[in-house]
């Protein structure tokens, strides 16, 4: 009885020091494992350096095929020197708090792309971010970019990420379903987009797909072409007192009334569902879309593609194009000189102009990448950028343009504006309280 | 009884483990949130002091009443609905009727099944266009009622609270364990007495089940305050923050680099969750007195 009792009291001490020596860890061993950019020693497979990215173009993204084909081209040609060690990241709401979680504790990435101008902002400040300044202001990287796109990445006059994806976002009609309804030219105002509105609820097809779910993405940009037309281009820098905020509120209160019935709650799937299998006319969304319309949506839907810039409202700011940067390239601070090397061969790599003509090609995608627009093979896409270029104005969309608080409130403010809980004024109030 | 020293020893050391581990992964933690809950902290760049300013901002948003009272719904639906269900199944299953090992199974199967998974499965029967709920409607003639039920204020709430009454299996598995150790001569005595089934169900299983329901209640309190995967995976909230629940908030504040806001309202959580335990231990005392 008192062995078998000693040999408990063994056991349970044996329990404690074990388990006090797990919280310990070893110093040692952790510097030598850690993918972050404060580790002192390279994370090596053989001999070559292991870089640790973390791509959100996977699975469905239309750049995933060809942007990998790129990190084996890129592993291949740099054998036993460097490998791209890819972490695949499919919901990039949960890759942001991720990101952001790793970085506050001091466990960046190698390898990152953020979304927005003010995560980038608030990431280069947590001084865990590799400086590229240096770097990108080479002539052999600056000419690879398309003028001014790396200076307007700055924070603090340095470069702590680069542009790299361009959200071109065009205004898309299914023209077969427009002659079907018998509207024989594109709309040139709002006024004239709700006349084409109420043809195609004629012959029961949903003008418009809308969303509130998630960031509410395919109606935040119809605000922000709402904005635009409202507005103007300087619309951004004039403050929510401004009255267009309110009356592009009433334009997108107005399209609820012209879209399926599960928008309150509806997610990008709902919407992209709707305009590939043709149960809605008029579509918005950034160029990287075009390639899953080819390859998702029903037999002729691409060929029926029309594309058009930004509408007017009470007969101005009508040709706008929303242009905005997609994704920035970033790195983790790092203090093995082997691994930063590395990583900038890994940026020269995918910034090379063929390499990204091959992907803008195959995607549908935009790069600020300074790539020759001949080059771009589809007429879609070649029509596009012509378009994008012609614009009367250029404006970033909405989500892009104000703080991270009032982007992240425009959901449940646009779902209490179409639901009846608040008018315009109060739909605005609600995105000023959010950025108070 | 008197506990000689070796055993003093044993029992310490045997608690040693956990005690560490509830020091270092729970309390610890719960007094960094409440010390944090008084910065200004955006989760990058160094916190600031700021008092109760962050409990003052979440105090004056309308949608962290909103997600109070939700929860505290949330956990008084699943005390009213799913412990009595829960007891019924028991009383039912513990005197083995036919196919009891099934239907205990049945019942405890969501348990076991992703909370993801049965998300996704209410998900597609509330759809608005392909769903089933809807499907059978238009099925039977009733278009009229088909409706986007997760966008609509009316019905967004009860149909995510519905999705959490399926999971009675937990808690009538314990209420099936506290019956089984009741002593079988109480119901032969009650027998010969002439009790009926009902009556002894209600004069002997229930007061001799008591903590085991107790513990039950508490549990369905608990998990309807900490509710969180339903709501975000059904309508994250929505339409308009009326479904929102504290963790959600909590999330959105972190999402906004608010942390010092997710910390004031998880610290609001834990209190409240306080007080309801506090509340039903009470209320279960009260009784015994």
């Amino acid at each position: 009885m008192m062995k078998k009792r000693m040999v408990l009291l063994s056991l349970s001490l044996a329990a404690c020091i074990g388990l006090v020596a797990g919280c310990g860890g070893n110093a040692e061993n952790n510097a030598t494992t850690g993918s972050s950019g404060e580790s002192n020693a390279s994370t090596s497979s053989g001999n070559a350096v292991e870089i640790n990215f973390q791509n959100i173009w996977v699975g469905a993204d239309s750049k995933a095929e060809v942007f990998n084909q790129m990190i084996e081209g890129f592993n291949t040609e740099f054998d036993g020197k460097y490998k791209i060690v890819v972490e695949e990241q499919t919901d990039y709401d949960m890759y942001r708090d991720k990101l952001r979680t790793q970085i506050s504790t001091g466990d960046a990435p190698d390898i990152f792309t953020v979304g927005s101008y003010a995560d980038l902002e608030l990431f280069s400040q947590s001084g865990k971010l590799m400086d590229l300044t240096e770097f990108l202001e080479n002539d052999d990287m600056k000419s690879q970019f398309v003028s001014g796109s790396v200076d307007a990445a700055k924070v603090d006059g340095k470069n702590y990420g680069f542009p790299y994806e361009n959200a071109v976002v065009p205004i898309m009609y299914n023209q077969k379903l427009l002659t079907e309804a018998g509207v024989e030219e594109l709309p040139q105002s709002f006024e004239e987009f709700f006349d084409v509105c109420e043809k195609l609820k004629a012959i029961d097809v949903y003008p418009t797909a809308q969303m509130t779910a998630d960031n509410a993405f395919t109606s935040m940009l119809w605000y922000s072409y709402a904005l635009a037309a409202c507005g103007g281009p300087d619309i951004y820098e004039k403050g929510f007192d401004d009255p267009a905020f309110v009356e592009a509120a009433d334009l997108i209160k107005r399209m609820y009334d012209y879209t399926a019935p599960d928008a309150v709650g509806g997610d990008a799937t709902v919407v992209n569902g709707h305009f590939f299998n043709e149960r809605t006319g008029i579509y918005t969304n950034g160029s990287w879309i075009l390639g899953r319309i080819k390859t998702e949506g029903v037999e002729g839907l691409y060929d029926n593609l029309v594309l058009a810039p930004g509408l007017s409202y009470n007969g101005e700011n009508g040709g706008a194009y929303i242009n905005q940067v997609q994704a920035y390239f970033c790195a983790g601070a790092q203090t093995d000189p082997a691994k930063e090397e590395g990583i900038k061969e890994f940026f020269k790599y995918i910034c090379d102009k063929e390499r990204v003509t091959e992907l803008a090609n195959s995607s549908g995608a935009l790069f600020l990448i300074d790539i020759d627009s001949t080059q771009l093979t589809d007429p879609v896409q070649a029509e596009l950028a012509k378009q994008s270029s012609e614009a009367t104005f250029t404006i970033g969309h909405f989500q892009g343009s104000v703080p991270t608080t009032v982007a992240n409130a425009f959901p449940a403010a646009l779902e209490s504006l179409v639901l009846g809980d608040v008018d315009s004024q109060g739909f605005v109030d609600m995105l000023k309280e959010a950025n108070e | 009884m008197k506990v000689n020293k070796e055993a003093k020893i044993g029992i310490i050391l045997f608690l040693l483990p956990a005690l560490i581990l509830f020091i270092a992964f729970f309390l610890f933690p719960v007094f960094y949130v409440g010390v944090m809950s008084l910065f200004d902290w955006n989760g990058i760049s160094n916190a600031t002091f700021a008092g109760v300013e962050n409990y003052k901002d979440i105090f004056s948003d309308r949608v962290f009443w909103t997600s109070i009272r939700n929860n505290i719904i949330w956990a008084v639906a699943h005390v009213c609905l799913q412990v009595p269900m829960a007891l019924m199944m028991a009383l039912i299953l513990a005197k083995k009727p036919k196919f009891w090992k099934f239907f205990r199974t049945v019942y405890f199967f969501p348990q076991v099944i992703s909370g993801i998974a049965i998300a996704s499965m209410w998900s597609a029967v509330f759809n608005s266009e392909f769903g089933l709920l809807n499907g059978l409607l238009r099925l039977v003639g009733l278009d009229s009622l088909a409706k986007n039920w997760l966008g609509t204020p009316s019905t967004a709430f009860p149909c995510v609270l519905i999705y959490g009454l399926f999971y009675i299996g937990y808690y009538m598995v314990i209420m099936m364990a506290g019956i089984t150790g009741i002593d079988q001569e109480y119901y032969e005595a009650a027998k010969i007495d002439g009790a009926s089934r009902l009556q002894m169900d209600f004069h002997i299983t229930i007061p001799l089940i008591k903590y085991s329901i107790m513990t039950c209640t508490t549990l369905a309190a608990v998990f309807g305050l900490r509710t969180f995967e339903q709501v975000f995976l059904l309508t994250n909230g929505g339409p308009a923050n009326r479904t929102s629940v504290v963790v959600l908030y909590l999330y959105n504040q972190m999402k906004d680099n608010n942390y010092g806001g997710a910390n004031a309202a998880s610290v609001m959580l834990v209190l409240v969750g306080a007080v309801v335990i506090v509340t039903i231990r009470k209320l279960f005392t009260l009784k015994k007195d």
